[in-house]
């Protein structure tokens, strides 16, 4: 899969704007006086992000004059929820963090609220992917847990972050030991996750995409000399080992690791740190997401893709390592419009 | 120019569609061409043409992104003063100029030494009028590309059955059982034959393809037969072995209509040697079964083929017991170890075909009579099919491995019949057929046409283009080195005009012939060649003159350039006289129109060679200092083979009402008629006639009232070649007439020309270093792309841009390359580098890639980065041109018997590179239209968005 | 009805007919353009049919296999449901599944949620394109009766490509497909496509025996 910006924007804002909303719905009734100024910067910093991520959705809208057939198929297609529930958890969730915000009246009634709906919406999200059958390495409940978890994770990490440079430091360690929990459960959902993409790496057989019986089988021509990856997204060049391993190191290290270090350093008074922590689970998630995209498996990668082979139209030449080359050479620029 | 967004509305839309024929590649399909808005926007096959049957390939639908391709030559270009040769540094000018240099050139060569212009044609589909051109012009230099494309097909299917595959003839597989496919990617008659295919496979026919790779057609064959190359002779014979051992020949065919019972005289070291014995007035003798020696003919077909015997003192042996001392030895054991192919395979194979066509014979309710006067109540088919081409013919070794597919066809009694081989008109021909050039050196006088046709079929050593051991032709064709060189042989031109042998020219035309990348080899020398100059710095070629429709390689390499239209601007004719659309069931042909008009600059080429040859006033063109012709739409209603003759370029519609075929007075409507019948004529021959053509009664007189054949005589086969016999006794010194002096010439032909097909290793394997190299580089077509022109194809070039080579993992393995690693290849040539791709589908021994894929960087309209040019192969810069001589001056990489350049017999070896890009290069030049360069996006539509309906 | 075209992989040579008259009839038909990126440079386009090349198995038992592969109408066309705006749909008419360019997004859910990769992405008019199964030519008044067929179809060399109804039993796909085996791609993915394909039907040798390719072993002297 070609990642692409606004799709990661959106998805990773989502999460984290609910992750902190619903980590503020959870520290109010236990926030001091002096504590819900924060608290309300945190939902404007949520309502903020979610916006911000519902900006970049309309930027993945090639044609957004046409939006306004976009809850046509509520029936039936989940980015048409998505454009429902995420637009109304962005709506809410900003009415209620510039109104009441943790302070007005019904102030936990909203924060409530607007987690619920933030929950209704990345889920959503989060079944858009899960339920597309050809998106072989999402086509599963772990992709739900994933991308909530990572939501979650990422949103409380940061929350519990800036709470611990913030007035809040009382608030980040009490919630540290569920970031920790939340992290242990994340980490196993990776691992699983992990697995599923590898299967999904291994589906494509001669055998469904052909007829053909007789194994092992090569792709010689996909149509064309080069695989359309400029004209098919779905596929995509399959990530070469080293960047795999480099990726998927990187996600642990910023959404898991440093966060994990962060949540310990709150519970210790290191503010700074834990503060970093957040921060890094912020880009951790961002990574998470790009892998997420650059590493799934369509179906009918079976007729796109074989060893690299093919130099791609941007492929220049470069002093890298090979693995470097060999992956930039297969991979067009995301925005080589005109 | 490009086909930009155009939102015409729908009401203004003017649509019309026109007939005509493709020109895409050489196979000439109908085509119907939709005109929207006067632009072309869809073509597609024509339903009522013979050739097509309404089907078309993607080379023909993509014919519109050809018509607007940014290669396009639209005006006359001149070398600039001062500017080197193959810069491609050019300068417009007007018609009058360009054709004013040229005819003062041409003028001051034919008053002097008409042989002082060569005229070379690559894959042309004009050869007739290029050729009446050339004659007329007085030089013997003139000739198409069939030297390096497939003579050897021609030549030893002439040479043997007075017919051959491709142009010529054709498997039938519409009733055969069993189909063998022996070395063809793609072919000519590129729809038909994979119409035929289909039809097999609707009826469940055995299809086995002989080839050391398996794409294409072969990807269909029951059996792929993986060959090593070059070694098909010997897989042939093998099976022959296999049909006399079993006695799975069908000896009757033999007897009756070939020339296997004809006896032949055992006198070595004398003249008679290998000759037939024969009557007095010159027929071939047989034994017949009560032992007396019979003329051929009063023999009934009943001579035998067996035997030895002794007559008034001669000792003979019939032609077929002659053959059966060479298949004691060609056993299939013997045959593994050359084809690498399994005994036993050789076996079953040649049992199949046996077994299927003695057993299982077919028989169509069509009684006939042959020329024994014997009345045939049905017509019994032998329902086993061949087809050959190049896999056989681009070798050195090639006639007599396509002398051995004939032979084993007669064998097998299947040469034109029901399942089988079948001619297509106006074949057969006699064996060979007696057109022949004129061998006389003072036949190319000064101001004079030559007297006979420039191309045909040399019957003795007696017909060859020689003075002495020296070539009268600059290509050497018909000299000893290359005798019954029937195509001519373009591929030496270069080399010899540069050289001056046999003698210097002055200037070289080539019409549609890339002779400066795809169709040389050697490449880089042979552009060398083109620009080297003499100690006083004068060009050793002095003039050249490219006649062609496109910015190709070539283009850069003239000192004037004539554009052509393109296939849809002009009007232009697929002969009978030339290279026929014809089906096995009867005679066709075919017109182009113009569909839209050409581009203000540009001429048809031939109307351009029509002005010219009426400026120089060449007789047949000027008569009485009128120009018969003004355009070539003139020539194809005109023209007749002789005046008077009735016959002329086109068949259909003649006579002065239109309602003549084939002979007829010329009409002056007759473009119009074929306009108004979809651009083709055709002419099913009655049942009666058409089976056993060359034995037919019925249909030898027929074609003889219809001027194909000079008389009613039957043809017989030539299973033994009678006529290479004469050759072989030249080289021995025995032939009464001409005969060469040089030793190292009469071993040649000593050698090659035996009158029975025999297997030798190719060339390059006979070299001492062979073993240095152990691979073997073959190249195939890509069904998308004809030769270089596709790659200006926006949409073809898309399919196609770079090639790798393709090597069997286990050899890749063994060599210890990973798949696209870049590798050396190097030939003994010298050496480049390519991205080597893994195939399972490739004989271990051989590698192979596309043909004309890469393009030199700058030309055909293309950004000089593009993949053309960066990242694929041409591996005609390592294939040898010339073989270490053997004291005879240059010889060519040519077979020996016709001069067939021996393109896949190259040896390589492979290794890795350290070098990751595309090694050699060549210098750039810019492109022609720099503006196509910066055309980002190319899209275009006519009709507003259909209405949703749900 | 569900119209459909089935391929004869016993026939299809891999000529790439019919990827090409596929485009030559969409950059002109209704449905168009399908346009090409740097045609003269490094090229790129869009094709909505690309004949696919594969091969198996170890040599010399290789086969070699050609697939032209379009949209696949499927039944149960995954691309539909997921489409936000309802631009993909299904005929009811025929079962043909196109693309309304006027209330496409393009947010390219679609292309995901194909399996077999045949819906393309026009970056410059921001929607999504595929095989219409000439529809437009299937009802072009304009077109001669005999033309009415999908250009792919029309002009594929050795008939491999035939078009018809699936749903009515008695037409020569149906039939086709029951006689011979024919099967969809990837079925496991549930779309129930309506193209189907024609598997190999190899002919025996005539002296018995049932695949006789190669079993005979050279003598490597
Ligand atoms: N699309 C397309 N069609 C064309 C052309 C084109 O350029 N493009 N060119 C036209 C022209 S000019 C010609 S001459 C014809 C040629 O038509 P083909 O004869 O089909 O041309 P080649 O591609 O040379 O194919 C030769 C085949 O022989 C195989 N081969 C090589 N060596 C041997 C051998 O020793 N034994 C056997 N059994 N097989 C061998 C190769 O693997 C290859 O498959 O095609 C014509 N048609
Ligand atoms: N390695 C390798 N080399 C080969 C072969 C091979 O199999 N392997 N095959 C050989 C064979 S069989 C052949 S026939 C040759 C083919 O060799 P050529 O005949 O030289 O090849 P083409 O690329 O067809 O080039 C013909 C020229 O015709 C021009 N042309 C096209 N249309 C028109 C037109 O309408 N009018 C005019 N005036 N010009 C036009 C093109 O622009 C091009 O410059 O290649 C040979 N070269
Ligand atoms: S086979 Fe040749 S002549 Fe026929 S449509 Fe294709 S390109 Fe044209
Ligand atoms: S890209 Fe267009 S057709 Fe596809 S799902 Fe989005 S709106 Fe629907
Ligand atoms: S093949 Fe793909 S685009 Fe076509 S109907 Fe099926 S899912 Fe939709
Ligand atoms: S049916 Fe039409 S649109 Fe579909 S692949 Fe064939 S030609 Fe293309
Ligand atoms: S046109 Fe026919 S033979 Fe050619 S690739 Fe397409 S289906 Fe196969
Ligand atoms: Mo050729």
């Amino acid at each position: 899969m070609r990642p692409t910006a606004p799709l990661i924007l959106l998805t990773v804002l989502q999460g984290l704007a609910w992750g902190l909303i619903a980590t503020v719905a959870w520290w109010l009734p236990s926030a001091t006086a002096s504590q819900l100024g924060f608290l309300t910067d945190l939902e404007r910093l949520g309502s903020l992000l979610a916006a911000a991520g519902g900006v970049a959705s309309f930027f993945h809208m090639h044609r957004p004059q046409a939006a306004r057939y976009i809850l046509r198929r509520l029936g039936t297609s989940w980015l048409s929820r998505e454009a429902l529930t995420t637009g109304l958890f962005v709506a809410v969730l900003t009415a209620v963090a510039w109104t009441v915000g943790a302070q007005g009246p019904g102030s936990e009634a909203g924060a409530i609220v607007s987690a619920g709906l933030g929950t209704v919406a990345v889920g959503v999200t989060a079944l858009l992917y899960a339920t597309i059958p050809a998106m072989r390495s999402w086509h599963s409940p772990v992709t739900v847990l994933a991308l909530m978890g990572t939501g979650l994770v990422s949103g409380e990490a940061l929350a519990l972050g800036l709470a611990a440079v913030g007035p809040g430091a009382s608030l980040g360690r009490l919630g540290a030991p569920w970031l920790l929990a939340g992290i242990l459960g994340l980490t196993l959902v990776k691992g699983l996750q992990l697995h599923q993409f590898q299967l999904a790496r291994d589906f494509p057989t001669g055998e469904g995409a052909s007829g053909l019986p007789r194994g092992p089988w090569r792709l010689q021509d996909t149509g064309t000399s080069r695989p359309p990856y400029r004209t098919q997204p779905q596929v995509w060049p399959l990530l070469p080992h080293g960047v795999r391993v480099a990726g998927y190191t990187t996600v642990g290290l910023t959404l898991l690791a440093l966060p994990a270090a962060g949540a310990l350093a709150a519970v210790a008074h290191h503010g700074a740190l834990a503060a970093l922590g957040g921060i890094s689970a912020a880009v951790g998630a961002v990574a998470e997401r790009w892998m997420f995209f650059a590493d799934a498996t369509h179906s009918s990668r079976i007729w796109f893709q074989d060893v690299p082979r093919a130099p791609s139209r941007v492929a220049g030449p470069t002093a890298s390592p090979e693995w470097v080359r060999e992956f930039l050479a297969a991979v067009p620029p995301a925005s080589d419009r005109d | 120019m490009a086909l930009d967004r155009d939102n015409a509305p729908a009401d203004a839309r003017s649509v019309r569609t026109v007939a005509t024929t493709c020109y895409m590649c050489a196979c000439r399909c109908g085509i119907t061409v939709t005109v929207e808005n006067e632009r072309i926007r869809f073509i597609a096959g024509t339903r009522q043409s013979p050739v097509n049957r309404g089907v078309w390939c993607a080379k023909g639908g993509a014919g519109i992104m050809t018509q607007y391709s940014p290669a396009r030559l639209t005006q006359p270009l001149m070398r600039r003063p001062g500017a080197e040769r193959g810069t491609a540094d050019f300068v417009p000018v007007d018609w009058e100029t360009a054709l004013d240099t040229v005819v003062e050139w041409l003028r001051a060569i034919r008053e002097r030494d008409p042989k002082a212009l060569a005229y070379f044609t690559g894959r042309d589909q004009m050869q007739a009028f290029n050729g009446y051109w050339a004659k007329q012009f007085g030089t013997p230099n003139w000739a198409a590309h069939g030297g390096f494309c497939s003579v050897n097909m021609a030549a030893a299917g002439m040479y043997s059955v007075g017919g051959s595959f491709w142009e010529f003839g054709w498997p039938d597989l519409e009733r055969a059982r069993w189909f063998m496919l022996l070395g063809v990617a793609e072919d000519h008659p590129s729809n038909p034959l994979k119409l035929a295919i289909a039809a097999l496979k609707d009826r469940g026919g055995r299809f086995v393809a002989v080839n050391p790779v398996r794409t294409g057609y072969a990807a269909l064959a029951d059996e792929w037969v993986p060959i090593r190359p070059g070694t098909d002779g010997a897989l042939l014979l093998a099976m022959a072995h296999v049909l006399w051992r079993e006695g799975l020949y069908d000896a009757e065919f033999l007897r009756r209509y070939t020339n296997a019972p004809g006896l032949v005289k055992l006198a070595p070291g004398t003249p008679d040697d290998g000759r037939f014995l024969r009557t007095p007035s010159g027929e071939m003798l047989v034994m017949g079964a009560d032992g007396y020696a019979v003329p051929f003919r009063a023999a009934g077909g009943q001579g035998v083929l067996e035997g030895r015997y002794t007559v008034d003192g001669v000792e003979v042996e019939p032609a077929f017991q002659r053959f059966l001392h060479r298949l004691a030895e060609t056993t299939p054991a013997w045959a593994e170890a050359i084809t690498g192919l399994p005994r036993r395979t050789i076996e079953r194979l040649a049992r199949e075909m046996g077994e299927t066509a003695l057993y299982h014979p077919i028989t169509l309710p069509i009684p006939w009579t042959d020329f024994y006067g014997t009345e045939h109540p049905v017509t019994v088919g032998r329902p086993v099919a061949f087809h050959a081409m190049r896999g056989l013919a681009a070798h050195t070794n090639g006639f007599q491995t396509i002398r051995a597919l004939f032979d084993l066809m007669m064998m097998l009694g299947t040469i034109d019949v029901p399942g089988g081989f079948r001619y297509k008109s106006p074949y057969p021909k006699p064996v060979p057929p007696p057109v022949k050039p004129d061998p006389r050196p003072e036949a190319y006088r000064p101001g004079t046409p030559a007297p006979a046709p420039l191309l045909g079929y040399p019957t003795s050593p007696d017909d060859l283009l020689v003075e002495g051991d020296q070539p009268l032709r600059i290509d050497e064709a018909y000299s000893w080195k290359y005798p019954l060189a029937a195509h001519g042989a373009i591929q030496n031109v270069i080399r010899n005009a540069h050289d001056g042998t046999p003698y210097p020219i002055d200037t070289l035309i080539l019409y549609m012939a890339n002779m400066a990348w795809n169709s040389s080899w050697n490449t880089l020398e042979t552009r060398a060649l083109l620009t080297a100059k003499d100690a006083s710095g004068r060009y050793r070629i002095p003039h050249v003159v490219v006649i062609d429709a496109y910015d190709s390689e070539t283009v850069a390499y003239a000192d004037l350039v004539f554009p052509d239209t393109t296939y849809l601007e002009r009007w232009d004719a697929s002969s009978l006289q030339d290279r026929p659309i014809s089906e096995p069931d009867g005679p066709a042909d075919a017109i182009r129109q113009p569909v839209v008009p050409p581009p203000p600059g540009v001429r048809p080429a031939a109307d351009t060679l029509i002005e010219i040859a009426n400026r120089l006033g060449l007789p047949g063109f000027v008569e009485d200092g009128v120009p018969r012709y003004r355009t070539y739409a003139d020539f194809l209603r005109y023209w007749e083979t002789a005046p008077g003759s009735g016959v002329g370029l086109l068949a259909g519609f003649r006579g002065r009402d239109g309602q003549a075929q084939l002979v007829g007075e010329p009409n002056p409507g007759q473009l119009e008629a074929y306009a108004q019948n979809q651009a083709f004529w055709y002419y099913e021959l009655p049942d009666a006639i058409k089976f056993y053509r060359m034995a037919n009664r019925a249909y030898l007189e027929w074609a003889t009232a219809h001027r194909f054949l000079t008389e009613p005589e039957p043809i017989v086969l030539h299973f033994y070649s009678e006529v290479l016999q004469t050759f072989r006794l030249a080289g021995q010194g025995l032939w009464p007439g001409k005969k060469p002096a040089a030793p190292a010439l009469r071993e040649r032909l000593a050698r090659y020309f035996d009158p029975l097909p025999f297997w030798y290793p190719p060339f390059e394997d006979q070299l001492p270093d062979a073993t240095a190299y152990p691979l073997r580089i073959i190249t195939q077509r890509p069904m998308t792309h004809y030769h270089s022109w596709g790659s200006q194809n926006a949409w073809l070039r898309q399919l196609l841009n770079q090639n790798p080579l393709f090597m069997n993992p286990r050899q890749a393995q063994k060599l210890g390359l990973r798949d696209g690693q870049w590798v050396w290849i190097e030939s003994r040539l010298g050496r480049m580098t390519g991205v080597l791709r893994y195939s399972e589908a490739v004989e271990p021994g051989t590698v192979w890639t596309w043909n004309a894929i890469a393009k030199a960087p700058g030309t055909w309209g293309l950004d000089p980065e593009a993949p053309e040019a960066t990242r694929a192969i041409l591996i005609n810069h390592i294939i040898p041109d010339t073989l270490p001589s053997e004291g005879l001056g240059t010889v060519f990489n040519n077979d020996p018997i016709t001069g067939q350049a021996g393109w896949y017999d190259t040896r390589v070896r492979v290794y890795p590179s350290e070098l990751h890009e595309v090694w050699p290069k060549v210098a750039p030049r810019p492109p022609r239209r720099p503006e196509a360069l910066a055309i980002r996006r190319l899209a275009h539509v006519t009709r507003p968005h259909p209405r949703r309906r749900a | 009805m569900q119209l459909t075209i089935l391929t004869d992989l016993n026939k299809c040579v891999g000529c790439k007919s019919c990827q090409v008259s596929c485009k030559t009839h969409n950059t002109a038909g209704a449905f168009g353009p399908v346009p090409d990126h740097d045609p003269y440079r490094d090229p790129d386009g869009m094709w909505w049919n690309r004949v696919v090349a594969l091969e198996a198995g170890e040599y010399p038992h290789t086969a070699v296999l050609y697939l032209p592969k379009a949209c696949m109408h499927c039944y149960d066309a995954p691309c539909v449901p997921v489409c936000p705006t309802g631009a993909s749909y299904k005929r009811a008419d025929n079962g043909v599944v196109l693309v309304d360019y006027e209330t496409c997004i393009g947010c390219q859910l679609c292309l995901w949620a194909c399996p077999y990769g045949v819906r393309e992405f026009d970056e410059h008019e921001g929607v999504v394109k595929k095989c219409t199964l000439c529809v437009d030519r299937l009802e072009d008044p304009t077109l001669p009766p005999e033309d009415r067929q999908p250009a792919c179809v029309q002009s594929c060399p050795t008939h491999a490509r035939i078009f018809g109804d699936l749903d009515d039993p008695e037409s020569e796909v149906s039939r086709l497909v029951a006689e011979r085996q024919g099967f969809t791609l990837l079925p496991e993915l549930g779309a129930r496509p309506a193209v189907h394909y024609l598997p190999r039907r190899p002919a025996p040798s005539p002296l018995g025996g049932q695949d006789w390719t190669m079993q005979e072993e050279a003598d490597p002297t």
